[in-house]
């Protein structure tokens, strides 16, 4: 091995990456001890690695960050109760052995479709759970992605990151001065945030319909209390909305 | 290993996600550029692990697992967005010019991450995940799916063009 090589295998050594002896590295190693140019290149070589890695790995994470993976695993986990519920349940209904075969082949069939159409009901989260959650990102809410007071300029930021764009909301809320939007993934989709100004600041969350099991299309807002807070729930045009405000139900009133 | 930290025996969630989080949003970070992303990338490898992590037989790959299921779904915004480089630059720099130490010392994390992305993706990323030291070199390969010898040329391109980039940025302050 010339010096040549030895610094080709050495550009990129980090002997904390190494999984085991590497018969390759020991001999350029060797050689940079016994070149004092070599060895200069080399040690100026690690300094400059070692200063880099450090400035990465002072990165850290946002605050909400570990509390929002727990919650949306938590919210997992009751999802999978609620799965598990409805499938022992489903078994009860399993008609008894002494009735003739061809009901039981005819119960077990309505059987598995149920479990069929269950498991599909259940896959989603639940709105109860979208409300947590964006009540839970609210609290811990640091700052928004984009700071614009237009709407339309918000709307297309949304539209840009895939996030749901509101198609229609109460013009009350649409001639409120914008403050600014973001947009996060929960439970797999995309969930939208346009923060409004007013008296206080208003958060108007938007999802997909599609992603959250719904049995009822809520159309008239149902507006309930959270501690300091008031939250508005409703569908529209395929999406679900969530309003809420630091304050009471009246502050929300007047907007829906 | 290329880190010290333990990895749970009969992985507890919480523990999972306190041991890896923040490594995982370090690279998220110096993929996506940014907060909002990076967050959304590492709650979604958390969230992959959480349904479909019950297949990994293997505990000591928990990482690794992590950290290639992350990528992937950078990978998979990347061509939603139709962003993705698929082409290898021809080798312009494997020159590497003569950087001092004291002109990466006077940078924060923030310009690190600005000069990474920077740098051509196909040599970003083995690059990124060299100087995060989370994994080892042959950790790294599993994870890009790359031979060793790939990554390890990979690296010392990517270096070459971080430290142009670097010279270029931060040589005359």
């Amino acid at each position: 091995m010339d010096k040549i090589e030895a610094k080709r295998i050495l550009t990129s050594y980090n002997p904390r990456l190494l999984s085991g002896d590497d018969e390759q590295i020991r001999s350029a190693l060797e050689i940079v001890e016994s070149d004092p140019e070599l060895k200069a290149w080399f040690d100026e070589e690690r300094e400059f690695d070692e200063i880099f890695s450090d400035r990465l790995r002072a990165i850290q994470p946002p605050v909400f960050l570990k509390q929002a993976i727990l919650d949306q695993y938590n919210a997992s986990a009751e999802l999978s109760e609620a799965d598990k519920s409805k499938r022992s349940k489903l078994i009860f209904w399993k008609p008894a052995v002494i009735v003739p075969l061809a009901a039981s082949i005819v119960a077990l069939m309505a059987v598995a479709v149920h479990l069929v159409q269950s498991r599909n009901e259940v896959a989603k989260p639940s709105l109860d759970q979208l409300v947590r959650a964006t009540t839970h990102h609210a609290d811990q809410f640091d700052g928004l992605e984009f700071v614009n007071g237009d709407l339309d300029s918000v709307r297309k930021f949304l539209a840009a990151q895939n996030a749901p764009v509101p198609t229609k909301m109460p013009r009350s809320i649409s001639d409120l001065e914008s403050i600014g939007c973001l947009s996060f993934v929960w439970q797999g989709s995309r969930v939208g945030l346009i923060c409004f100004r007013d008296d206080e600041v208003y958060h108007l969350y938007v999802a997909d319909r599609d992603a959250i099991q719904i049995l009822h299309d809520q159309q008239s807002p149902k507006v309930q209390q959270s501690g300091n807070r008031s939250i508005a729930t409703w569908t529209e045009n395929a999406q679900v909305f969530i309003l809420m405000v630091d304050g009471k139900p009246d502050q929300l009133a007047r907007f829906l | 290993m290329a880190s010290n930290e333990q990895v749970p025996n009969d992985i507890d969630f919480e523990e999972l996600v306190e041991t890896y989080y923040t490594p995982l949003y370090r690279f998220a970070y110096s993929l996506a550029g940014n907060e909002s992303d990076a967050s959304d990338l590492t709650q979604q490898a958390f969230y992959i692990w959480a349904t479909k992590g019950s297949s990994l037989r293997d505990t000591s790959k928990v990482k690794s697992w992590l950290f290639t299921s992350l990528y992937r779904e950078f990978l998979r915004i990347r061509r939603r967005s139709s962003h993705t480089a698929t082409y290898e630059p021809d080798l312009l720099e494997s020159e590497h010019p003569a950087v001092t130490p004291d002109i990466v010392r006077s940078m924060d994390a923030s310009s690190a991450v600005e000069r990474l992305q920077d740098v051509d993706e196909i040599y970003r990323i083995p690059l990124t995940l060299f100087y995060l030291q989370d994994l080892s070199y042959k950790e790294i390969a599993g994870t890009l799916e790359l031979p060793i010898g790939t990554v390890m040329s990979r690296l010392s391109r990517g270096k070459a063009q971080l430290k142009s980039i670097v010279l270029r940025l931060n040589g005359g302050k």
